[in-house]
């Protein structure tokens, strides 16, 4: 039986059809997964299926009936949840208050609510999950994977019959995917039907029983899972065949250019030394939570660091953001929205900030060089955009890292500090990113890149440092790298058991 | 192992109040050294009233901020309600008091809901709908009233007892504090309803998506300090029987405001108690008497009351951030050790 049934959807943002008469139907037994690249709607289907975004024309049935309500209360009280990659959840509430708090009282019952049964019930449906916090705990404590774990709990208190989840695992450690996908089977199994959206194919193949390709706002095709293969998907979605890259070369014996020594900032970077050579991509491995990304941030010069030194090959000593940029060092965050964009100014200010020493004189700006650098940085990235006017807010995951990337490459980068370069970017962004980090290691650069995408930090590393609790938990380079290798690192277990 | 993270985590939030606490005791000590009558018990009742009615209207803006909004109004809603009252009080001498505060608290929601649909419909940022609407109820206290003040023999003597007496041996005007702060209390801690205020300031978008009603949470937020604000009215007239269209109410934004965050509750929304802002109102009332009693010059004063905030806010900051982030780590670790 179809739980869900959607008949010739479209829906346009001013001229522009995101979705071109898009049918899906979805069973109650299945996982159903939807790929496609950055762009091609799959968000903006499964917001019309939410209830989050109205649709323009089309219908959607939900478990026999036409859905002609559009209020999202009565639409997640009919039985849907969405989980977003980043999840919606109250950072100064509790576990328990976050849970509860679109509980509604029943009409007729005494107004109180019952928080001691709230609590059980939460209790249950977390241990259920096998998840092991308190209830009590403020959501902010919580790392991102429990956080949706939360989240699901949201979802379960009502009677969920449909759950989607939207690119859930882009940011958690491979343990916790595995966590994430048992919970999705379990709910599967016991008739909730599910909606999966991801970017890392494997984990799509693994999970799902049907796939629907978007592309450009249509469906492609629906493929059973077990018919179809990584390289058929990639072609459907790309409409071209890419050419995964592969591993690295060995580079020469080439000049050291930064030196880190002794490390330290307290509670995320613990006594770390490392250096790195010119050409050479250095992969940063672990666990989320391991301070691979506060490594980078205090290498930069972002995070207070009690000791160490990190010393570039051109310029001595860095200690301040300013330093580390003269000397070529550049970092592009994780957190692109926050922390590498101004998300409501235009994709050309964007490229500008980092080069003003290029297009201003005499503290003024230069309106027309601006322009100039910007379109060249545009093309160069193939950065796709509506009008070079147009807010970085308005942009894809992947052009906004893209632009996040670019702004830095009229500078003279010697060392790129680059942090989850394909989170939440579609497939085609992110083969054109990894190219670009293999040919600027090629001309001399050097790049330390943290990932927790295993497959990307095994295939561009010439070397991997994997980081647990701070540390340095081994290193890793040539034959010794694996995907196991990383991971026994990572969570510290060894042959003979646990370590430390 | 769990239970130890949550008393680490009360003994966080308590930490903070401890420190108003001990700001506070400071002060007593300071003023009570420097001018022995400061300690008379009729100054301290005159502390504790203008403590009243700031707590009174405090507990309703911790509401308002919690929601990641704020209401600069609040003085010429208490303005507006006072001159109302005052009037029909001045006209009729036989009106019933009860009659009179409910209207007043009436006047004060109305207002209220005014910023509430400017807010939430309107989409004014609340600093800005709020602003315009201080100079407008101000206006409208002079336009109601003819700039005539409503004199102390104008201004029925029940109202005058309640900043004195009452049945159970202490002030009304303190009862009506005490309940605000514990009405405010219980609506943040013990009901749904009051944790979807704090949802919605801590994650606006995650509370839409979620089905909270954004707006309806910001009306009533707005009017709940409104009526609040119109009670304030009640008291100010009790405490000084005397209704001036300019005075009434002027200035009060600014200790409501100092008080509120001083308390503890974050500007940017999503937390903040109840007993955290009675104890910045009365952080607030001392360091405001105290400085009078003590002889600074009024000139002086108010830049020794800004000044004072300031600094009690930025040690907090800085003593806050440096224990936050002990506890975040605390758990951390104790995640990894699992």
């Amino acid at each position: 039986m179809n739980v869900l049934e959607c008949k010739s959807l479209s829906k346009w943002y001013g001229d522009s059809a995101v979705l071109r008469d898009v049918d899906f139907e979805l069973a109650q037994n299945e996982i159903h997964a939807i790929v496609g690249e950055n762009g091609a709607g799959k968000s903006t289907l499964v917001k019309i299926i939410s209830g989050l975004v109205p649709v323009d024309v089309g219908n959607v049935k939900f478990n026999g009936n036409d859905r002609t309500y559009s209020n999202i209360r009565e639409i997640q009280n009919s039985g849907i949840a969405l989980i977003h990659q980043e999840p919606r959840l109250f950072p100064d509430l509790s576990v328990l208050e976050n849970v509860c708090v679109d509980y509604e009282a029943k009409v007729g019952t005494s107004r109180r609510f019952n928080w001691k049964k709230a609590e059980e019930q939460t209790k249950q449906l977390l241990s259920q999950l096998g998840c092991t916090f308190s209830v009590q705990t403020p959501v902010k404590a919580l790392s991102v994977a429990d956080q949706q774990m939360v989240d699901v709990v949201s979802a379960l208190r009502k009677k969920l019959k449909l759950l989607i989840v939207d690119e859930p695992t882009a940011s958690l450690t491979p343990a916790e995917v595995k966590r994430m996908f048992k919970t999705l089977r379990d709910l599967n199994n016991r008739g909730v039907a599910i909606i999966f959206i991801g970017h890392r194919l494997e984990e799509v193949l693994e999970i799902s029983t049907r796939i629907t390709i978007l592309k450009d706002g249509e469906v492609v095709a629906v493929k059973k899972t077990s018919e179809t293969t990584e390289h058929e998907l990639i072609k459907l979605m790309v409409g071209r065949s890419l050419n995964i890259s592969s591993r690295n070369s060995k580079i020469s014996n080439s000049q050291t250019t930064l030196k880190i020594k002794n490390l330290v900032s307290p509670g995320y970077v613990d006594n770390i030394s490392f250096e790195v050579k010119s050409g050479e991509i250095l992969g940063i491995g672990g666990l989320v939570g391991a301070g691979r990304s506060e490594l980078l941030e205090t290498i930069f010069g972002l995070r207070k660091r009690t000791h160490g030194d990190v010393l570039s090959l051109s310029q001595g000593k860095i200690k301040k953001v300013k330093q580390a940029i003269s000397a070529g060092i550049v970092l592009v965050p994780e957190d692109r929205a926050h922390n590498g964009l101004f998300l409501n100014r235009s994709i050309i200010e964007n490229l500008a900030i980092t080069n003003l020493n290029l297009t201003s004189s005499g503290g003024k700006r230069n309106f027309r060089k601006e322009n100039k650098i910007g379109r060249e940085l545009i093309d160069k990235f193939r950065i796709k955009l509506l009008s070079s006017a147009q807010l970085a807010r308005e942009l894809s995951g992947g052009n906004q890292q893209k632009v996040s990337l670019a702004k830095w490459l009229k500078q003279e980068v010697k060392i790129l500090l680059i942090d989850e370069p394909s989170r939440g970017v579609d497939v085609g962004s992110k083969s054109e990113i990894h190219q670009f980090l293999n040919d600027s290691a090629q001309q001399g650069m050097s790049i330390i890149m943290v990932s927790s995408d295993m497959r990307e930090l095994i295939e561009l590393s010439h070397r991997i440092l994997v980081m647990r609790n701070g540390r340095i938990a081994g290193e890793l380079s040539g034959s010794d790298i694996s995907e196991e290798s990383v991971l026994r690192l990572a969570s510290g277990v060894t042959s003979t058991g646990r370590a430390n | 192992m769990q239970l130890n993270l949550n008393s680490k985590a009360s003994i966080l939030f308590r930490k903070r109040e401890f420190g108003i606490f001990v700001f506070i005791l400071i002060l007593l000590l300071v003023f009570g050294s420097l001018e022995p009558r400061f300690f008379r018990s009729d100054n301290m009742s005159a502390i504790l009233s203008s403590v009243g009615i700031l707590m009174v209207v405090g507990a309703g803006q911790t509401l308002v901020i919690v929601t990641r909004n704020i209401d600069l109004s609040v003085g010429s809603t208490l303005g507006v309600s006072a001159m109302v009252m005052g009037m029909i009080a001045r006209e009729n001498q036989d009106f019933p008091i009860v009659g009179l505060i409910v209207i007043s608290m009436v006047v004060g929601g109305i207002c209220g809901l005014l910023n509430g649909l400017l807010v939430s419909y309107g989409k004014i940022p609340a600093i800005i709908a709020t602003l315009g609407t201080l100079a407008v109820f101000r206006g409208v206290v002079f336009l109601v009233s003819d700039n005539v003040q409503i004199d102390p023999n104008d201004v029925p003597q029940g109202i005058i007892s309640l900043s004195t007496t009452s049945p159970f041996r202490i002030p009304w005007l303190l009862i009506f504090a005490f309940f605000s702060i514990t009405l405010v209390w219980y609506i943040s801690s013990k009901t749904l309803f009051g944790k979807r205020i704090y949802a919605v300031g801590s994650n606006p978008e995650g509370a839409v998506s979620r089905g909270l009603s954004f707006n309806k949470l910001t009306i009533f937020v707005f009017i709940f300090v409104g009526v609040l604000a119109g009670l304030g009215g009640v008291l100010y007239t009790a405490r000084y029987a005397t209704i001036n269209p300019a005075d009434v109410g002027r200035g009060l934004e600014f200790e409501v405001i100092s008080a509120v965050v001083i308390g503890g509750t974050n500007i940017f929304g999503g937390s903040g108690t109840a007993l955290g802002t009675a104890l910045g109102c009365i952080l607030i009332g001392i360091l405001s008497n105290g400085l009078t009693v003590v002889g600074v010059s009024p000139f002086w004063k108010a830049c020794a009351t800004g000044f004072l905030i300031l600094v009690a806010v930025t040690i907090d900051n800085l003593v806050r951030k440096r224990q936050e982030e002990k506890f975040l780590l605390a758990i951390r670790n104790q995640r990894v050790v699992k």
